[in-house]
Protein backbone atom coordinates (compact mmCIF):
# COMPACT_ATOMS: atom_id res chain seq x y z
CA UNK A 1 0.00 0.00 0.00
CA UNK A 2 2.78 2.40 0.94
CA UNK A 3 4.36 1.77 -2.48
CA UNK A 4 1.19 2.94 -4.22
CA UNK A 5 1.02 6.01 -2.00
CA UNK A 6 4.64 6.79 -2.79
CA UNK A 7 4.04 6.50 -6.55
CA UNK A 8 0.88 8.60 -6.23
CA UNK A 9 2.85 11.35 -4.43
CA UNK A 10 5.73 11.39 -6.92
CA UNK A 11 5.06 9.70 -10.24
CA UNK A 12 8.09 8.24 -12.03
CA UNK A 13 9.50 10.37 -14.82
CA UNK A 14 9.75 9.25 -18.44
CA UNK A 15 13.50 8.75 -17.90
CA UNK A 16 12.79 6.48 -14.89
CA UNK A 17 10.42 4.36 -16.98
CA UNK A 18 12.89 4.19 -19.86
CA UNK A 19 15.69 3.11 -17.50
CA UNK A 20 13.46 0.43 -15.98
CA UNK A 21 12.38 -0.96 -19.38
CA UNK A 22 15.97 -1.07 -20.63
CA UNK A 23 17.05 -2.88 -17.47
CA UNK A 24 14.14 -5.30 -17.88
CA UNK A 25 15.29 -6.16 -21.41
CA UNK A 26 19.05 -6.22 -20.90
CA UNK A 27 19.60 -7.40 -17.29
CA UNK A 28 16.37 -8.82 -15.88
CA UNK A 29 18.19 -10.48 -12.97
CA UNK A 30 19.07 -7.02 -11.64
CA UNK A 31 15.44 -5.92 -11.45
CA UNK A 32 14.78 -6.88 -7.80
CA UNK A 33 17.88 -4.96 -6.74
CA UNK A 34 16.91 -1.95 -8.83
CA UNK A 35 13.43 -1.90 -7.32
CA UNK A 36 14.79 -2.11 -3.78
CA UNK A 37 17.28 0.68 -4.50
CA UNK A 38 14.65 2.95 -6.04
CA UNK A 39 12.21 2.27 -3.21
CA UNK A 40 14.90 3.24 -0.68
CA UNK A 41 15.62 6.44 -2.58
CA UNK A 42 11.93 7.30 -2.69
CA UNK A 43 11.50 6.68 1.02
CA UNK A 44 14.47 8.91 1.76
CA UNK A 45 13.18 11.65 -0.52
CA UNK A 46 9.62 11.52 0.79
CA UNK A 47 10.72 11.50 4.40
CA UNK A 48 13.20 14.35 4.04
CA UNK A 49 12.22 16.72 1.26
CA UNK A 50 14.87 19.32 0.41
CA UNK A 51 14.60 22.32 2.68
CA UNK A 52 12.49 25.06 1.15
CA UNK A 53 14.20 28.41 0.86
CA UNK A 54 10.97 30.28 1.52
CA UNK A 55 12.75 33.48 2.59
CA UNK A 56 15.25 33.41 -0.26
CA UNK A 57 17.98 33.73 2.36
CA UNK A 58 19.80 30.42 1.96
CA UNK A 59 22.57 32.44 0.31
CA UNK A 60 23.00 34.33 3.58
CA UNK A 61 23.29 31.29 5.82
CA UNK A 62 25.64 29.51 3.40
CA UNK A 63 27.83 32.58 3.17
CA UNK A 64 27.93 32.74 6.99
CA UNK A 65 28.95 29.07 7.16
CA UNK A 66 31.83 29.60 4.70
CA UNK A 67 33.04 32.78 6.35
CA UNK A 68 32.91 31.27 9.84
CA UNK A 69 34.79 28.15 8.74
CA UNK A 70 37.55 30.37 7.31
CA UNK A 71 37.71 32.61 10.36
CA UNK A 72 36.58 35.64 8.36
CA UNK A 73 33.12 36.01 9.85
CA UNK A 74 33.02 39.51 11.28
CA UNK A 75 32.87 42.74 9.33
CA UNK A 76 32.97 46.32 10.57
CA UNK A 77 29.89 48.57 10.24
CA UNK A 78 29.44 50.47 7.01
CA UNK A 79 30.07 54.16 6.57
CA UNK A 80 26.66 55.01 5.11
CA UNK A 81 23.54 56.37 6.78
CA UNK A 82 21.14 54.79 9.26
CA UNK A 83 18.69 52.49 7.50
CA UNK A 84 15.04 52.77 8.53
CA UNK A 85 13.03 49.67 7.56
CA UNK A 86 9.25 49.58 7.84
CA UNK A 87 8.60 46.71 5.44
CA UNK A 88 10.68 43.73 4.26
CA UNK A 89 9.84 43.24 0.61
CA UNK A 90 12.80 41.49 -0.96
CA UNK A 91 15.10 40.20 1.79
CA UNK A 92 18.15 39.89 -0.48
CA UNK A 93 17.83 43.49 -1.68
CA UNK A 94 17.64 44.60 1.93
CA UNK A 95 20.64 42.46 2.73
CA UNK A 96 22.67 44.43 0.18
CA UNK A 97 21.55 47.70 1.76
CA UNK A 98 22.64 46.51 5.23
CA UNK A 99 26.25 46.07 4.09
CA UNK A 100 26.95 49.79 3.95
CA UNK A 101 24.52 51.10 6.57
CA UNK A 102 25.77 52.68 9.80
CA UNK A 103 22.72 51.69 11.89
CA UNK A 104 19.30 50.11 11.41
CA UNK A 105 15.87 50.98 12.80
CA UNK A 106 13.11 48.37 12.53
CA UNK A 107 9.76 50.15 12.35
CA UNK A 108 6.26 48.76 12.92
CA UNK A 109 5.62 45.32 11.51
CA UNK A 110 9.06 44.90 9.94
CA UNK A 111 10.29 43.11 13.07
CA UNK A 112 7.43 40.63 12.76
CA UNK A 113 8.39 39.52 9.27
CA UNK A 114 9.75 35.95 9.01
CA UNK A 115 12.85 37.43 7.32
CA UNK A 116 13.53 39.76 10.25
CA UNK A 117 15.57 37.38 12.46
CA UNK A 118 18.28 36.46 9.91
CA UNK A 119 18.47 40.04 8.63
CA UNK A 120 18.76 41.40 12.15
CA UNK A 121 21.45 38.83 12.91
CA UNK A 122 23.31 39.96 9.79
CA UNK A 123 23.05 43.53 11.05
CA UNK A 124 24.45 42.33 14.39
CA UNK A 125 27.30 40.52 12.59
CA UNK A 126 28.11 43.81 10.86
CA UNK A 127 28.16 45.52 14.24
CA UNK A 128 25.28 47.88 13.45
CA UNK A 129 23.46 49.61 16.31
CA UNK A 130 19.82 48.45 16.07
CA UNK A 131 16.53 49.84 17.30
CA UNK A 132 13.00 48.42 17.14
CA UNK A 133 9.54 49.44 18.30
CA UNK A 134 9.36 46.29 20.45
CA UNK A 135 12.93 45.34 21.39
CA UNK A 136 12.03 42.38 23.61
CA UNK A 137 9.90 40.73 20.93
CA UNK A 138 12.65 41.34 18.38
CA UNK A 139 15.22 39.66 20.67
CA UNK A 140 12.92 36.70 21.21
CA UNK A 141 12.35 36.28 17.47
CA UNK A 142 16.12 36.26 16.81
CA UNK A 143 16.79 33.75 19.58
CA UNK A 144 14.05 31.43 18.36
CA UNK A 145 15.24 31.57 14.78
CA UNK A 146 18.89 30.92 15.69
CA UNK A 147 17.83 27.99 17.85
CA UNK A 148 15.83 26.16 15.17
CA UNK A 149 17.28 27.14 11.75
CA UNK A 150 19.23 24.55 9.72
CA UNK A 151 22.78 25.55 10.71
CA UNK A 152 26.05 23.93 11.70
CA UNK A 153 26.59 23.72 15.48
CA UNK A 154 29.43 26.26 15.26
CA UNK A 155 27.33 28.79 13.37
CA UNK A 156 24.34 28.23 15.65
CA UNK A 157 26.47 28.98 18.70
CA UNK A 158 27.80 32.14 17.08
CA UNK A 159 24.33 33.33 16.03
CA UNK A 160 22.85 32.59 19.46
CA UNK A 161 25.53 34.86 20.89
CA UNK A 162 24.77 37.51 18.25
CA UNK A 163 21.06 37.23 19.08
CA UNK A 164 21.88 38.81 22.43
CA UNK A 165 23.37 41.93 20.81
CA UNK A 166 21.49 44.99 22.06
CA UNK A 167 18.36 46.29 20.31
CA UNK A 168 17.28 49.62 21.69
CA UNK A 169 13.81 51.15 21.60
CA UNK A 170 13.05 52.98 18.37
CA UNK B 1 47.48 55.37 2.02
CA UNK B 2 45.98 54.50 -1.37
CA UNK B 3 43.09 52.06 -1.66
CA UNK B 4 43.19 49.09 -4.04
CA UNK B 5 40.22 46.94 -5.04
CA UNK B 6 41.25 43.41 -6.06
CA UNK B 7 38.63 41.50 -8.05
CA UNK B 8 38.64 37.78 -8.71
CA UNK B 9 35.74 35.39 -9.20
CA UNK B 10 36.75 33.44 -6.07
CA UNK B 11 38.46 34.68 -2.93
CA UNK B 12 38.85 33.29 0.59
CA UNK B 13 36.77 31.80 2.15
CA UNK B 14 35.88 30.48 -1.32
CA UNK B 15 39.46 29.78 -2.49
CA UNK B 16 39.43 27.71 -5.63
CA UNK B 17 41.98 27.29 -8.40
CA UNK B 18 45.46 28.53 -9.22
CA UNK B 19 44.45 32.06 -10.24
CA UNK B 20 42.72 32.53 -6.88
CA UNK B 21 45.88 31.46 -5.04
CA UNK B 22 47.85 34.04 -7.03
CA UNK B 23 45.24 36.77 -6.46
CA UNK B 24 45.11 36.11 -2.71
CA UNK B 25 48.88 35.89 -2.28
CA UNK B 26 49.47 39.10 -4.23
CA UNK B 27 46.73 40.95 -2.35
CA UNK B 28 48.29 39.92 0.95
CA UNK B 29 51.76 41.08 -0.13
CA UNK B 30 50.45 44.41 -1.49
CA UNK B 31 48.59 44.98 1.79
CA UNK B 32 51.76 44.11 3.72
CA UNK B 33 53.72 46.73 1.76
CA UNK B 34 51.99 49.46 3.74
CA UNK B 35 51.47 51.49 0.56
CA UNK B 36 47.96 50.23 -0.14
CA UNK B 37 44.84 49.36 1.81
CA UNK B 38 43.43 46.35 -0.02
CA UNK B 39 39.77 45.39 -0.39
CA UNK B 40 38.52 42.41 -2.40
CA UNK B 41 35.51 41.80 -4.62
CA UNK B 42 34.42 38.28 -5.48
CA UNK B 43 31.44 36.17 -6.49
CA UNK B 44 29.43 33.45 -4.81
CA UNK B 45 26.71 31.16 -6.08
CA UNK B 46 24.56 30.20 -3.12
CA UNK B 47 20.82 29.59 -3.24
CA UNK B 48 18.54 30.07 -6.19
CA UNK B 49 17.79 33.78 -6.32
CA UNK B 50 18.69 35.30 -9.68
CA UNK B 51 19.08 38.74 -8.06
CA UNK B 52 22.56 39.90 -7.05
CA UNK B 53 22.97 40.32 -3.30
CA UNK B 54 25.93 41.84 -1.53
CA UNK B 55 27.74 40.38 1.50
CA UNK B 56 30.63 41.81 3.42
CA UNK B 57 33.18 39.94 5.46
CA UNK B 58 36.80 40.75 6.11
CA UNK B 59 40.10 39.64 4.64
CA UNK B 60 42.73 37.92 6.72
CA UNK B 61 44.88 40.99 6.01
CA UNK B 62 42.29 43.27 7.56
CA UNK B 63 40.65 44.78 4.48
CA UNK B 64 37.04 44.38 3.47
CA UNK B 65 35.85 41.52 1.30
CA UNK B 66 32.75 42.22 -0.76
CA UNK B 67 31.00 39.25 -2.29
CA UNK B 68 28.17 39.49 -4.78
CA UNK B 69 25.96 36.43 -4.71
CA UNK B 70 23.93 35.29 -7.67
CA UNK B 71 22.02 32.06 -7.19
CA UNK B 72 20.96 29.41 -9.67
CA UNK B 73 22.29 28.52 -13.11
CA UNK B 74 22.82 31.02 -15.89
CA UNK B 75 23.97 30.90 -19.51
CA UNK B 76 27.63 31.66 -20.24
CA UNK B 77 26.56 34.89 -21.93
CA UNK B 78 25.24 36.23 -18.59
CA UNK B 79 28.35 35.02 -16.83
CA UNK B 80 30.27 37.20 -19.30
CA UNK B 81 28.07 40.30 -19.14
CA UNK B 82 25.18 40.74 -16.72
CA UNK B 83 23.62 44.24 -16.48
CA UNK B 84 22.15 43.56 -13.01
CA UNK B 85 25.54 42.48 -11.73
CA UNK B 86 27.14 45.53 -13.34
CA UNK B 87 24.65 47.85 -11.60
CA UNK B 88 25.46 46.30 -8.20
CA UNK B 89 29.20 46.62 -8.89
CA UNK B 90 28.83 50.25 -10.02
CA UNK B 91 27.05 51.10 -6.74
CA UNK B 92 29.82 49.41 -4.78
CA UNK B 93 32.59 51.22 -6.66
CA UNK B 94 30.85 54.55 -6.15
CA UNK B 95 30.84 53.82 -2.42
CA UNK B 96 34.39 52.50 -2.11
CA UNK B 97 36.08 55.01 -4.43
CA UNK B 98 39.31 53.00 -4.81
CA UNK B 99 42.40 54.68 -6.24
CA UNK B 100 43.03 51.69 -8.51
CA UNK B 101 41.79 48.18 -9.17
CA UNK B 102 43.57 44.92 -9.93
CA UNK B 103 41.41 42.51 -11.89
CA UNK B 104 42.15 38.80 -12.22
CA UNK B 105 39.54 36.29 -13.44
CA UNK B 106 36.24 38.14 -13.56
CA UNK B 107 33.97 35.37 -14.82
CA UNK B 108 30.48 35.78 -13.30
CA UNK B 109 31.30 39.23 -11.95
CA UNK B 110 31.19 40.06 -15.64
CA UNK B 111 32.85 42.41 -18.04
CA UNK B 112 30.56 45.20 -16.84
CA UNK B 113 33.01 45.54 -13.93
CA UNK B 114 35.34 47.20 -16.42
CA UNK B 115 32.60 49.56 -17.62
CA UNK B 116 31.95 50.55 -14.02
CA UNK B 117 35.64 51.25 -13.33
CA UNK B 118 36.00 53.15 -16.57
CA UNK B 119 32.96 55.33 -15.91
CA UNK B 120 34.24 56.04 -12.40
CA UNK B 121 37.69 56.97 -13.88
CA UNK B 122 39.51 54.40 -11.80
CA UNK B 123 42.67 53.06 -13.45
CA UNK B 124 42.95 49.31 -13.40
CA UNK B 125 45.49 46.62 -13.99
CA UNK B 126 44.20 43.49 -15.65
CA UNK B 127 46.03 40.21 -15.01
CA UNK B 128 45.19 37.36 -17.36
CA UNK B 129 45.37 33.76 -16.09
CA UNK B 130 43.63 31.87 -18.89
CA UNK B 131 42.11 32.66 -22.30
CA UNK B 132 38.65 33.79 -21.13
CA UNK B 133 39.11 37.09 -22.95
CA UNK B 134 39.40 35.22 -26.24
CA UNK B 135 37.46 32.01 -25.64
CA UNK B 136 34.07 31.43 -24.05
CA UNK B 137 35.39 28.07 -22.79
CA UNK B 138 38.47 29.80 -21.28
CA UNK B 139 41.08 27.17 -22.27
CA UNK B 140 40.93 27.00 -26.09
CA UNK B 141 39.49 23.52 -25.72
CA UNK B 142 36.75 22.38 -28.08
CA UNK B 143 33.49 20.73 -27.10
CA UNK B 144 35.27 17.33 -27.07
CA UNK B 145 37.80 18.60 -24.56
CA UNK B 146 40.68 18.90 -27.04
CA UNK B 147 42.82 21.92 -27.94
CA UNK B 148 41.04 23.71 -30.78
CA UNK B 149 44.35 24.57 -32.44
CA UNK B 150 43.53 28.20 -33.13
CA UNK B 151 46.13 30.95 -33.25
CA UNK B 152 43.96 33.76 -34.59
CA UNK B 153 40.53 33.13 -33.17
CA UNK B 154 37.94 32.57 -35.90
CA UNK B 155 34.30 32.79 -34.77
CA UNK B 156 33.35 30.26 -37.43
CA UNK B 157 35.57 27.68 -35.73
CA UNK B 158 34.31 28.66 -32.26
CA UNK B 159 30.66 28.42 -33.32
CA UNK B 160 30.11 24.68 -32.70
CA UNK B 161 31.72 24.88 -29.24
CA UNK B 162 29.80 27.79 -27.68
CA UNK B 163 26.38 27.84 -26.09
CA UNK B 164 24.97 30.45 -28.45
CA UNK B 165 26.84 31.36 -31.62
CA UNK B 166 24.78 34.55 -31.96
CA UNK B 167 26.65 35.99 -28.97
CA UNK B 168 30.15 35.46 -30.42
CA UNK B 169 30.58 38.73 -32.33
CA UNK B 170 29.33 40.86 -29.46
CA UNK B 171 31.44 38.95 -26.93
CA UNK B 172 34.58 39.54 -28.95
CA UNK B 173 33.83 43.26 -29.44
CA UNK B 174 33.10 43.72 -25.72
CA UNK B 175 36.24 41.83 -24.70
CA UNK B 176 38.51 43.88 -26.97
CA UNK B 177 36.91 47.13 -25.82
CA UNK B 178 37.50 46.10 -22.19
CA UNK B 179 41.12 45.18 -22.83
CA UNK B 180 41.67 48.55 -24.50
CA UNK B 181 40.48 50.28 -21.32
CA UNK B 182 43.02 48.64 -19.02
CA UNK B 183 45.90 50.84 -17.91
CA UNK B 184 48.14 47.76 -18.15
CA UNK B 185 47.50 44.13 -19.04
CA UNK B 186 49.75 41.56 -17.44
CA UNK B 187 50.47 38.05 -18.67
CA UNK B 188 52.04 35.19 -16.71
CA UNK B 189 54.13 34.11 -19.73
CA UNK B 190 55.30 35.17 -23.19
CA UNK B 191 53.04 32.51 -24.72
CA UNK B 192 49.95 33.97 -23.04
CA UNK B 193 50.94 37.46 -24.14
CA UNK B 194 51.56 36.38 -27.73
CA UNK B 195 48.21 34.63 -28.06
CA UNK B 196 46.31 37.60 -26.61
CA UNK B 197 48.11 40.22 -28.66
CA UNK B 198 47.75 38.47 -32.03
CA UNK B 199 44.04 38.45 -31.24
CA UNK B 200 43.73 42.16 -30.62
CA UNK B 201 44.88 42.89 -27.06
CA UNK B 202 46.75 46.23 -27.14
CA UNK B 203 50.47 45.40 -27.28
CA UNK B 204 51.58 48.79 -25.96
CA UNK B 205 49.91 48.14 -22.60
CA UNK B 206 51.07 44.53 -22.21
CA UNK B 207 53.56 43.50 -19.54
CA UNK B 208 54.94 40.19 -18.34
CA UNK B 209 54.14 39.39 -14.71
CA UNK B 210 55.15 35.77 -14.14
CA UNK B 211 53.65 34.12 -11.10
CA UNK B 212 55.96 33.79 -8.14
CA UNK B 213 57.41 30.31 -7.55
CA UNK B 214 58.76 29.42 -4.13
CA UNK B 215 62.32 28.08 -4.24
CA UNK B 216 63.25 24.94 -2.29
CA UNK B 217 63.75 25.35 1.43
CA UNK B 218 67.27 25.32 2.91
CA UNK B 219 67.11 21.66 3.97
CA UNK B 220 65.80 20.33 0.67
CA UNK B 221 67.38 17.01 -0.37
CA UNK B 222 66.09 14.19 -2.57
CA UNK B 223 65.28 10.89 -0.91
CA UNK B 224 67.18 8.01 -2.55
CA UNK B 225 65.34 5.29 -4.46
CA UNK B 226 66.28 2.15 -6.40
CA UNK B 227 63.71 3.00 -9.08
CA UNK B 228 63.48 6.15 -11.22
CA UNK B 229 60.43 7.99 -9.87
CA UNK B 230 58.13 9.93 -12.20
CA UNK B 231 55.62 12.27 -10.56
CA UNK B 232 52.23 13.16 -12.01
CA UNK B 233 50.05 15.96 -10.65
CA UNK B 234 46.58 15.66 -12.14
CA UNK B 235 43.48 13.55 -12.33
CA UNK B 236 42.57 10.53 -14.43
CA UNK B 237 41.13 12.67 -17.24
CA UNK B 238 42.65 13.74 -20.57
CA UNK B 239 43.27 17.43 -19.72
CA UNK B 240 46.63 16.66 -18.03
CA UNK B 241 47.38 13.74 -20.34
CA UNK B 242 46.66 10.77 -18.06
CA UNK B 243 45.50 8.36 -20.85
CA UNK B 244 48.83 8.88 -22.68
CA UNK B 245 50.87 8.44 -19.50
CA UNK B 246 48.95 5.30 -18.54
CA UNK B 247 49.61 3.66 -21.91
CA UNK B 248 53.24 4.75 -22.01
CA UNK B 249 54.02 3.30 -18.59
CA UNK B 250 52.63 -0.11 -19.54
CA UNK B 251 55.78 -0.71 -21.60
CA UNK B 252 58.23 0.07 -18.78
CA UNK B 253 59.84 -2.33 -16.33
CA UNK B 254 58.15 -1.87 -12.92
CA UNK B 255 61.43 -2.83 -11.23
CA UNK B 256 63.05 0.25 -12.74
CA UNK B 257 60.30 2.89 -13.04
CA UNK B 258 57.84 4.12 -10.41
CA UNK B 259 54.85 6.36 -11.05
CA UNK B 260 54.08 8.69 -8.12
CA UNK B 261 50.55 10.06 -8.36
CA UNK B 262 49.55 13.12 -6.38
CA UNK B 263 45.98 12.91 -5.15
CA UNK B 264 45.43 16.66 -5.15
CA UNK B 265 41.66 16.18 -4.94
CA UNK B 266 42.17 15.19 -1.30
CA UNK B 267 42.77 18.90 -0.64
CA UNK B 268 39.03 19.42 -1.27
CA UNK B 269 37.84 16.27 0.49
CA UNK B 270 37.65 13.96 -2.56
CA UNK B 271 39.98 11.45 -4.21
CA UNK B 272 41.05 10.95 -7.80
CA UNK B 273 42.77 7.64 -7.31
CA UNK B 274 41.26 5.70 -4.39
CA UNK B 275 38.77 3.86 -6.62
CA UNK B 276 40.82 3.87 -9.83
CA UNK B 277 41.55 0.45 -11.37
CA UNK B 278 45.22 0.50 -12.34
CA UNK B 279 45.37 -3.11 -13.56
CA UNK B 280 48.96 -4.18 -14.38
CA UNK B 281 50.09 -0.57 -13.88
CA UNK B 282 49.54 -1.03 -10.13
CA UNK B 283 53.08 -2.44 -9.81
CA UNK B 284 54.40 0.98 -10.84
CA UNK B 285 52.07 3.17 -8.85
CA UNK B 286 52.44 4.96 -5.53
CA UNK B 287 49.71 7.44 -4.55
CA UNK B 288 50.71 10.35 -2.30
CA UNK B 289 48.47 13.06 -0.78
CA UNK B 290 48.06 16.46 -2.39
CA UNK B 291 50.63 19.00 -1.33
CA UNK B 292 50.42 22.65 -0.35
CA UNK B 293 53.06 25.36 -0.86
CA UNK B 294 54.28 24.51 2.63
CA UNK B 295 54.73 20.80 1.84
CA UNK B 296 55.88 21.04 -1.79
CA UNK B 297 59.50 20.18 -0.88
CA UNK B 298 58.41 16.89 0.65
CA UNK B 299 56.71 15.86 -2.59
CA UNK B 300 59.55 16.92 -4.89
CA UNK B 301 62.12 15.20 -2.64
CA UNK B 302 60.36 11.93 -3.49
CA UNK B 303 60.49 12.13 -7.31
CA UNK B 304 63.23 12.29 -9.92
CA UNK B 305 61.16 13.53 -12.88
CA UNK B 306 57.83 15.28 -13.35
CA UNK B 307 55.39 14.30 -16.14
CA UNK B 308 53.52 17.27 -17.62
CA UNK B 309 51.38 16.26 -20.58
CA UNK B 310 48.78 19.02 -20.66
CA UNK B 311 46.30 18.98 -23.53
CA UNK B 312 45.92 22.77 -23.78
CA UNK B 313 48.39 25.63 -24.28
CA UNK B 314 48.68 26.56 -20.61
CA UNK B 315 49.34 30.17 -19.68
CA UNK B 316 51.89 29.39 -16.96
CA UNK B 317 52.85 26.02 -15.45
CA UNK B 318 53.61 26.26 -11.75
CA UNK B 319 54.60 22.62 -11.25
CA UNK B 320 57.18 22.53 -14.06
CA UNK B 321 58.90 25.56 -12.53
CA UNK B 322 58.70 24.19 -8.98
CA UNK B 323 60.22 20.93 -10.22
CA UNK B 324 63.03 22.49 -12.24
CA UNK B 325 64.03 24.73 -9.31
CA UNK B 326 64.48 21.52 -7.26
CA UNK B 327 66.54 19.74 -9.93
CA UNK B 328 63.62 17.48 -10.80
CA UNK B 329 63.75 16.66 -14.53
CA UNK B 330 60.58 17.64 -16.45
CA UNK B 331 59.10 15.43 -19.17
CA UNK B 332 56.57 17.59 -21.01
CA UNK B 333 54.95 18.33 -24.30
CA UNK B 334 55.78 21.61 -25.99
CA UNK B 335 52.61 23.15 -24.55
CA UNK B 336 53.82 26.72 -24.35
CA UNK B 337 54.36 28.49 -21.06
CA UNK B 338 55.11 25.46 -18.86
CA UNK B 339 58.31 24.75 -20.80
CA UNK B 340 59.34 28.37 -21.49
CA UNK B 341 62.11 28.47 -18.86
CA UNK B 342 63.30 24.90 -19.52
CA UNK B 343 66.01 23.53 -21.82
CA UNK B 344 65.37 20.34 -23.78
CA UNK B 345 67.96 17.65 -23.11
CA UNK B 346 69.19 19.31 -19.93
CA UNK B 347 66.56 20.00 -17.28
CA UNK B 348 63.69 18.78 -19.47
CA UNK B 349 62.68 16.31 -22.12
CA UNK B 350 60.32 18.24 -24.37
CA UNK B 351 58.18 16.23 -26.79
CA UNK B 352 56.04 17.71 -29.58
CA UNK B 353 52.64 19.11 -28.54
CA UNK B 354 50.13 16.30 -29.00
CA UNK B 355 52.75 13.52 -28.69
CA UNK B 356 51.25 10.10 -28.06
CA UNK B 357 51.94 7.15 -25.80
CA UNK B 358 54.52 5.61 -28.13
CA UNK B 359 56.69 8.76 -28.17
CA UNK B 360 56.40 9.20 -24.43
CA UNK B 361 57.18 5.54 -23.79
CA UNK B 362 60.36 5.78 -25.90
CA UNK B 363 61.44 8.95 -24.05
CA UNK B 364 60.78 7.41 -20.63
CA UNK B 365 62.59 4.17 -21.54
CA UNK B 366 65.61 6.20 -22.61
CA UNK B 367 65.65 8.09 -19.31
CA UNK B 368 65.28 4.84 -17.35
CA UNK B 369 68.11 3.13 -19.22
CA UNK B 370 70.53 6.05 -19.57
CA UNK B 371 69.68 8.05 -16.46
CA UNK B 372 68.63 11.68 -16.19
CA UNK B 373 70.84 14.34 -17.79
CA UNK B 374 72.55 16.90 -15.59
CA UNK B 375 71.61 20.48 -16.50
CA UNK B 376 74.52 22.64 -17.61
CA UNK B 377 75.24 26.20 -16.48
CA UNK B 378 73.35 27.75 -19.43
CA UNK B 379 70.16 25.84 -18.60
CA UNK B 380 70.46 26.79 -14.95
CA UNK B 381 71.04 30.44 -15.82
CA UNK B 382 68.01 30.49 -18.12
CA UNK B 383 65.84 28.99 -15.38
CA UNK B 384 67.06 31.45 -12.76
CA UNK B 385 66.55 34.38 -15.12
CA UNK B 386 62.99 33.41 -16.02
CA UNK B 387 61.55 32.13 -12.76
CA UNK B 388 60.80 34.72 -10.12
CA UNK B 389 59.89 34.29 -6.48
CA UNK B 390 56.67 35.52 -4.83
CA UNK B 391 58.40 38.63 -3.43
CA UNK B 392 59.72 39.64 -6.85
CA UNK B 393 56.26 39.24 -8.37
CA UNK B 394 54.73 41.42 -5.66
CA UNK B 395 57.46 44.05 -6.16
CA UNK B 396 56.76 44.10 -9.91
CA UNK B 397 53.05 44.48 -9.22
CA UNK B 398 53.65 47.35 -6.80
CA UNK B 399 55.72 49.11 -9.47
CA UNK B 400 52.91 48.70 -12.01
CA UNK B 401 50.33 49.97 -9.53
CA UNK B 402 52.55 52.95 -8.82
CA UNK B 403 52.85 53.67 -12.53
CA UNK B 404 49.12 53.56 -13.27
CA UNK B 405 48.25 55.82 -10.34
CA UNK B 406 51.05 58.32 -10.86
CA UNK B 407 49.88 61.79 -11.92
CA UNK B 408 49.92 62.05 -15.71
CA UNK B 409 50.26 58.28 -16.06
CA UNK B 410 48.18 58.31 -19.22
CA UNK B 411 45.94 55.55 -17.92
CA UNK B 412 42.77 55.43 -20.02
CA UNK B 413 40.05 57.70 -18.71
CA UNK B 414 36.35 57.65 -19.41
CA UNK B 415 35.32 59.73 -22.41
CA UNK B 416 32.74 61.37 -20.15
CA UNK B 417 35.44 62.48 -17.73
CA UNK B 418 36.01 65.77 -19.54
Amino acid sequence: MSGFVSIWKAAPTRADVGFFLRALLTRPLDIPGILRREAAKRRANLQAPPAEDALGLRALTESWEAALAAGLFDAPPGRGEALEISEIGEPLALLSALQSAAAVIWRGAAAQSPAFPPLSLEAARLGLPQHADEPEAAHAARRAWAAQAALSPALRARLLALAEAPIGPA
Amino acid sequence: MKRLLVANVWFAPRSYGGATMVAEALAARVAASGEWAVDALSFSNYGASPRPALFRTRLATGGEHWTINLGGERPRDLSFDNPEMTAEIARLIARLKPDAAHLHCIQDLGIGLIDALYEARIPFLLSTHDYWWLCERSFLMDYRGRFCGQERIDPKICAPCVENRETLARRRARALEALSRAARITYPSREARRRHEINGAPAARGALLPNGVSPPGPGFAKRPSARLRFGYVGGPGPIKGWPVIERAFAALDPEKAELVLVDAARNVGASWWSAYRFGPLARHVTVVPGYTPATADEFYAGIDALLFFSAWPETFGLTTREAALRDVHVVATDCGAPVEPLTDGENATILPFGAGARELSRALARLVEQGLPTPGPAARAKLEAEVVGPEAQADALLRLLGEITAPGSGAPKSSSSG
